[in-house]
């Protein structure tokens, strides 16, 4: 992996891009893939008879058994094309949750999710009059297992839980949640346990044999891929659940009165799908997999252990706060913090003007920075493409342009 | 292009804003809060016997630094200013006065004063009146 994969650091040579947590930049091979799809072979998939419909088809579907291979999940059927997490996690909600929520039942997320796993959840609590219990967070950042145990009882129906936050940067441990679940939640309806992996998708490998997961999504976008998304379903679940979207493609007959829905994934998958952007997913899940995790891992955690370093030194100097764990194995991808005296904004309008690319906001987590006590954090975050020069040159900024104005 | 925001006075502005701090006894106290960031701000307002005129404007609250200058400019503009006057005040207007290259993403941090006095003249177009304190 290099910066010159990327083109857009060719057009852009003095851009240093710590917010892949927003959006990863693209490799020229998915750039490449997508445009030779819709140049040379773009055409209907899964009606066409003619050569170039069954060979976009072919492609298609090998997608599918990609991604399926990438997050270790037994059938390709169980992958469902998506706009992004977001719309994934909804399609969850109101698809399944909506037709096994009751009132007086209980879905349980945690303090520290993105909006997209928190919302649905809280739309659907709403509109069925069940509770939505929120999971507390330990001082350093972790998910408090004892506040799940005692969250979890006999009416959870829903258990959605983030992989890695996209704002403290907490790996979360998918497995010792499933067995908390296990024991604590519903014995009778088994309460159905979600995975949002938008934040993790990039940075650690995925094994929904190994979370124990009923649902897993994340956005192909992070993924150094175009911008579509995936969710992920246990077979049984999926054909038992109700449609979402309903027109083409997702039925196998329709009458006047009735229509019969077609089978898994395709009830899932109403229209014409963007095959292109599917195609280029196909290629980002083949880039990383090329690059493998352990020079994935290995990469980004050196560069982590840096910024957390660097960061500790400013604590100690009363001037920065770190959010989320200190110890580097114990986090992935992002790193969000506040300087003393100096707005969110601010920090981030005057790293921008040294080509440096941040994040300042709530970042989709109010509960979360509410829990923290503040209103918004600064947030880095680590891709394929980022070099040790490029944390060198946020923290020359960060001492040269903001930290003046720490001081009062 | 380089944005040379904050190298416009911006600091002094933001660090040491002028009519900074909380009237007596004010006829009119205006709050506008972005929840995106936290940014919350209240403007005091005294208007003459009239009503008519503006004759002291203060205001409190916590922020960005561009949200601090951008009022503190503003209200450098208000005291002796009719009520008319605050009625024509356009975004468009406060960004002039603010005087420093804002990207989009922070002309709501500099609209923030504006979205405070909009209380004001709305009650004002719909026919209310100034607040008799």
């Amino acid at each position: 992996m290099r910066k010159s994969d990327f083109p857009i650091f060719q057009k852009h040579k003095k851009l240093v891009y710590l917010d892949t947590a927003a959006t990863a930049q693209k490799p020229e091979v998915v750039i490449d893939a997508v445009e030779d799809f819709l140049e040379d072979e773009n055409a209907p998939v899964h009606r066409s008879l003619y050569p170039l419909g069954e060979q976009a088809t072919e492609k298609f579907e090998a997608v599918r058994g990609k991604v399926a291979k990438f997050i270790h999940a037994p059938d390709p059927r169980e992958i469902i094309f998506t706009r992004n997490a977001t719309e994934s996690l909804n399609i969850i909600a109101q698809a399944f949750g909506r037709a096994c929520v009751r009132k007086g039942d209980t879905i349980v997320v945690s303090r520290m999710e993105h909006h997209a796993n928190f919302v649905p959840w809280l739309v659907l609590a709403k509109e069925k009059k069940a509770e939505l219990r929120i999971v507390e967070l330990t001082p350093d950042g972790h998910i408090d297992l004892e506040d799940l145990r005692k969250k979890l009882n006999r009416r959870t129906k829903i258990v959605s839980i983030a992989h890695v936050s996209n704002v403290l940067g907490t790996i979360n441990p998918l497995e010792k949640i499933r067995k908390a679940i296990r024991r604590y939640g519903g014995k009778a309806a088994r309460p159905v346990f979600v995975v949002d992996a938008a934040q993790s998708a990039p940075h650690v490998p995925l094994s929904v044999q190994k979370f124990g997961c009923d649902f897993l999504v994340f956005s192909g976008h992070k993924l150094y891929g175009p911008g579509v998304g995936v969710l992920w379903g246990r077979r049984e679940i999926l054909e038992n659940m109700p449609p979402f979207l309903t027109g083409g493609q997702m039925i196998r007959e329709v009458r006047d009165d009735d229509a019969v829905w077609n089978e898994v994934p395709y009830k899932f998958e109403a229209g014409t799908p963007d095959t292109a952007d599917i195609i280029g997913l196909g290629a980002a899940v083949d880039y990383v997999s090329r690059i493998g995790w352990a020079r994935i891992i290995r990469h980004e955690r050196a560069l982590m252990a840096v910024a957390l370093r660097r960061f500790a030194a400013l604590e100690r100097r009363g001037i920065a706060v770190v959010y989320g764990p200190k110890n580097a194995r114990e986090r992935c991808g992002v790193l969000s913090f506040t300087i003393q005296n100096v707005h969110p904004h601010d920090v981030g309008s005057l790293l921008a003007e040294e080509g440096i690319a941040v994040r300042a906001s709530h970042h989709c987590a109010m509960s979360l920075h509410r829990s923290l006590g503040v209103n918004a954090t600064v947030r880095i975050s680590f891709g394929l493409y980022n070099e040790r020069r490029d944390v060198d040159r946020f923290f020359d900024a960060l001492e040269t342009r903001v930290l003046p104005f720490a001081r009062t | 292009m380089k944005h040379d925001l904050y190298r416009q006075n911006l600091l002094e502005d933001a660090r040491r804003p002028r009519h900074f701090g909380r009237m007596a006894n004010p006829d009119e106290v205006l709050e506008a809060a972005n929840p995106v960031c936290g940014d919350e701000l209240t403007i005091f307002l005294k208007f003459d016997k009239a009503k008519r005129k503006i004759e002291k404007a203060s205001f409190d609250g916590r922020g960005c630094m561009v949200m601090f200058a951008s009022t503190t400019r503003l209200l450098d503009y208000l005291s002796g200013k009719s009520v008319s006057w605050l009625q024509r005040l356009t975004p468009k207007k406060v960004l002039a006065v603010f005087n420093a290259p804002l990207t989009p993403s922070r002309q709501e941090c500099a609209l923030m004063p504006l979205k405070a006095l909009d209380e004001l003249k709305k009650r004002i177009k719909r026919g209310g009146r100034v607040k008799d304190k």
